[in-house]
């Protein structure tokens, strides 16, 4: 009866990771048929690069997706634009205010998600109403405090992260996949990440069994926030200036990536690095749409229609297994 | 006449029912026996439309029949409740009892007047008549059931299937669901009766038919075998009379791990003062809702703070968690709500009190499964893949590694098949043998007789209204001394005390 111990991926990893590989797969097939231009190393870099912005906002979805309650954060986008607005601001000429200036993001970002996880947590307030309420008030923070004017000297060690290390690996990049992969090991090795999916899973029984289910919630929001107030930073690095609003559609795509990646809406079940490969198949995807010139506003049609479809799958699945 | 035929059901990789046959007549009540797994609750909503067969076929009255959705079996005649209850929270009992059938004029126009008369009538028989306004978040789970029955009823079918209706139910309530399915089968009406409790299938049921492994092994009158054949035939092999158990032998010289001087029972603005010593079993009887439930949760921080004493220390618990730490065990019957984690696997469901909450080493999930007797295929699979009773086998199991002080157990057998209690009730007795002491509230007499009456260590108390009413020990725990206990207008009150 008893087997030997195997700590490698089961059977059901594969199950979720298959879907998003092969659809980049495909896609990248279909981009090389589409344009002989399409599979270069500078495109295949930049997809990676625009990749990694996702990678961070959809790991700030994630956490609380899976800590369960109904979680989510709808104010992942928004928290991005602020730091992509108001983090610039801070001093960063040499790497000790740099490394201050991302310690300062993200705490701009935690305590965004400590007043979410507060509200939610304390005060019961449905996640979906509080993250949003917590998206307009921090939209018109950025606004009152910057008067949408953004810094206009963005400091090179910023611009530094979208510098290519080796071929196709940015800076950020390879950040990027250092973060998913630990935090992927924190979150299935690790007391407090064994401990998020078990909350999520079950709040009540997880409370029974003497786990800290509120700490443990708010932590998640705090932690989004956090991760979602980094993002915004290397949105800049990247894309070289700050607007208002500039990240608010990133709420969508990481809520679109996580799913993807096989996260339960329901709480208890998902991965970061299947997240991250959910935001390579979205940013992919919209590369192709680029392609074919189709128009912005037609993508984002394209993306939620593609959306929805996703979702019903994801449900559908889950029914089977009953 | 209901007649299946044939039906085979597989979910994934396990087969539900595999070629099941079998016939009900109209005016007869059929119970149906077999273990969690055995096919019994597939087979009863295959025919309820829920769940569509792989292959067979239904006849009804001698004629095919298909039942593709639950409007097809409505049309058809045939009515089921389901174990999972078809309840609506927010709703009052009446709104619930008329959620399927609400009387109505020219085919639209809701008839009020109508259909407080019909649910009145209905409640009244099932003695719920005080509750016909009451919103259905608040009842107590007996109720509940009884409700869902109630809702079967209102909508008249020709068939009734009933699907372990009765398991969160008291004597006095099984008496009504008995006088009303006799009622019934005086009007000619099929009935399927699910339920793992013998005496009841005795009282109530013409006939019996055993499931085991998906198939239907056998259908005798009720007269034609008695208790332990039947458990033989259930389980395939031989079974074991039903759990002796034995506790230490040593308490006298002991101090109480627990006292409590005053767990308050808010409904009954009451208050019960317990002390458990080490090893004690203590089974906590009563009609449902006197109480019982109360003293386990306020003992493990879920009804807010309580003073007690642990080892003669005064202590306050204000939460779950404190009482965790304390060394507490909480075990609920209601393992899908407070047990299982669903999208986790057999492993790090067993790892969550030990490694987790109580911040211990990683244990070993295989030795541990073994000793437990869990069948299963591998620590990585769901553990909601297992069955009934060994899910529950490792709800308990993510306790015995940290070898609680005190183990509550809230109904911790309700739902389980024969087999797996008495398993079960064997791991209570060794966790006890090891020092735990355990406080368990149970809805089933005999299984509170089965656990405490054959050991010295052991008594069990009787709730009534908010009090302990009675305090038995040995050779008086009986089944008749508990029932009497637990309604003392029919009978005097053993202690008295309250």
């Amino acid at each position: 009866m008893a087997n030997k111990p195997r700590r490698t991926l089961n059977l059901d990893n594969i199950r979720i990771f298959l879907p998003s590989v092969l659809a980049v797969i495909a896609l990248l097939v279909l981009g090389r048929y589409l344009s002989g231009r399409f599979l270069t190393v500078k495109n295949l870099g930049s997809i990676l690069m625009t990749s990694s912005i996702l990678m961070f906002a959809t790991v700030a979805q994630n956490i609380v997706l899976i800590s369960g309650n109904n979680g989510i954060d709808l104010s992942v986008g928004a928290v991005m634009s602020m730091t992509a607005l108001l983090g610039p601001t801070i001093p960063m000429a040499t790497v000790g205010e740099f490394a201050l200036a991302i310690v300062a993001v993200m705490g701009m970002g935690a305590a965004c998600g400590l007043i979410n996880g507060a509200g939610i947590r304390q005060l019961g307030i449905p996640a979906l109403i509080m993250t949003l309420i917590m998206a307009g008030v921090v939209t018109g923070f950025t606004m009152y405090v910057t008067k949408g004017r953004p810094a206009i000297e963005l400091s090179p060690l910023l611009l530094g992260v979208s510098k290519t290390v080796f071929p196709m690996f940015r800076v950020l990049t390879l950040a990027a996949i250092a973060a998913v992969a630990a935090l992927e090991i924190i979150l299935r090795k690790t007391r407090i990440g064994r401990s998020l999916t078990l909350v999520g899973d079950n709040p009540r029984a997880a409370e029974l069994c003497g786990l800290r289910v509120s700490l443990i919630s708010v932590l998640a929001y705090v932690s989004s926030g956090a991760i979602a107030g980094f993002a915004g930073l290397m949105l800049v690095g990247y894309t070289g200036s700050a607007v208002m609003k500039m990240a608010d559609g990133y709420t969508l795509l990481s809520v679109a990536a996580a799913i993807i990646g096989g996260t339960s809406v329901s709480g208890g079940r998902g991965s970061f690095i299947g997240g991250a490969l959910g935001a390579i198949v979205f940013v992919v995807l919209n590369s192709i749409l680029q392609v074919l010139r189709i128009p912005e506003g037609a993508r984002y049609v394209i993306q939620g229609c593609l959306l929805v479809v996703i979702l019903l799958t994801n449900n559908r699945s889950q029914k089977l297994r009953q | 006449m209901l007649r299946f035929e044939n039906i085979s059901k597989t979910y994934g990789q396990v087969r539900a029912l595999s070629n099941a046959s079998l016939a009900v007549a109209g005016g007869e009540i059929r119970g149906i026996l077999g273990g969690n797994g055995s096919g019994k609750s597939t087979l009863v909503k295959i025919a309820g439309g829920t769940v569509v067969p792989d292959s067979g076929a239904i006849y009804l009255d001698g004629a095919r029949t298909a039942i593709g959705s639950p409007k097809d079996a409505k049309k058809a005649g045939i009515i089921m409740t389901s174990q999972e209850l078809s309840i609506v929270p927010n709703l009052t009992v009446e709104e619930n009892l008329l959620l399927s059938r609400f009387p109505a004029r020219f085919g639209i126009l809701s008839d009020a007047r109508r259909a407080r008369r019909l649910s009145r009538e209905m409640l009244d028989r099932l003695e719920l008549g005080h509750r016909i306004d009451s919103e259905v978040a608040g009842l107590p789970e007996n109720e509940l059931y009884l409700l869902e029955f109630g809702k079967a009823l209102i909508q008249d079918g020709d068939i009734l299937l009933l699907d372990e209706i009765t398991s969160a139910l008291y004597d006095n309530n099984v008496a009504v669901v008995r006088s009303i399915l006799r009622e019934c089968k005086a009007a000619n009406k099929t009935i399927l009766f699910i339920s793992h409790r013998m005496e009841e299938l005795y009282s109530i049921c013409d006939s019996v038919t055993v499931m085991r492994n998906g198939e239907a092994v056998g259908t005798f009158g009720i007269a034609e075998k008695n208790e332990n054949e039947l458990l033989t035939l259930m389980a395939g092999q031989v079974c074991p009379a039903s759990g002796k158990v034995s506790g230490t032998g040593k308490a006298a010289d002991a101090r109480p791990v627990v006292e409590a001087d005053s767990i308050p029972i808010r409904q009954y603005r009451k208050s019960v003062s317990i002390k458990v010593m080490p090893g004690e079993i203590i089974g906590v009887a009563g009609l449902q809702g006197h109480g019982q439930s109360e003293i386990v949760r306020t003992l493990h921080g879920m009804r807010g703070e309580v003073s007690i004493r642990i080892a003669g220390r005064p202590t306050t618990i204000r939460s779950p968690r404190q009482a965790v730490r304390h060394g507490f065990a909480f075990i609920s019957g209601d393992r899908q709500t407070e047990g299982v984690f669903k999208e986790h696997s057999v492993g790090d469901n067993l790892a969550v009190v030990g490694e987790l909450a109580k911040r211990g080493k990683a244990a070993d999930a295989r030795k541990a499964l073994d000793a437990i007797n869990v069948k299963y295929s591998g620590i990585f699979q769901k553990l909601t893949s297992l069955s009934g009773g060994n899910q529950q086998k490792v709800i308990v199991g993510r306790w015995t590694s940290t070898d609680p002080l005190l183990i509550l157990a809230d109904d911790p057998t309700k739902g389980i098949d024969v087999r797996a209690r008495s398993d079960l009730h064997a791991l209570f007795a060794g966790m006890a043998k090891r020092g735990s002491a355990l406080v368990m509230v149970s809805s089933d007499d005999n299984e509170l007789v089965s656990l405490c009456a054959h050991s010295d260590n052991s008594r069990v108390i009787v709730l009534y209204e908010g009090g302990i009413v009675a305090t038995l020990r040995g050779m008086d725990i009986t089944r008749d001394n508990i029932i009497a206990a637990a309604i003392p207008q029919k009978v005097g009150a053993g202690d008295g005390a309250r």
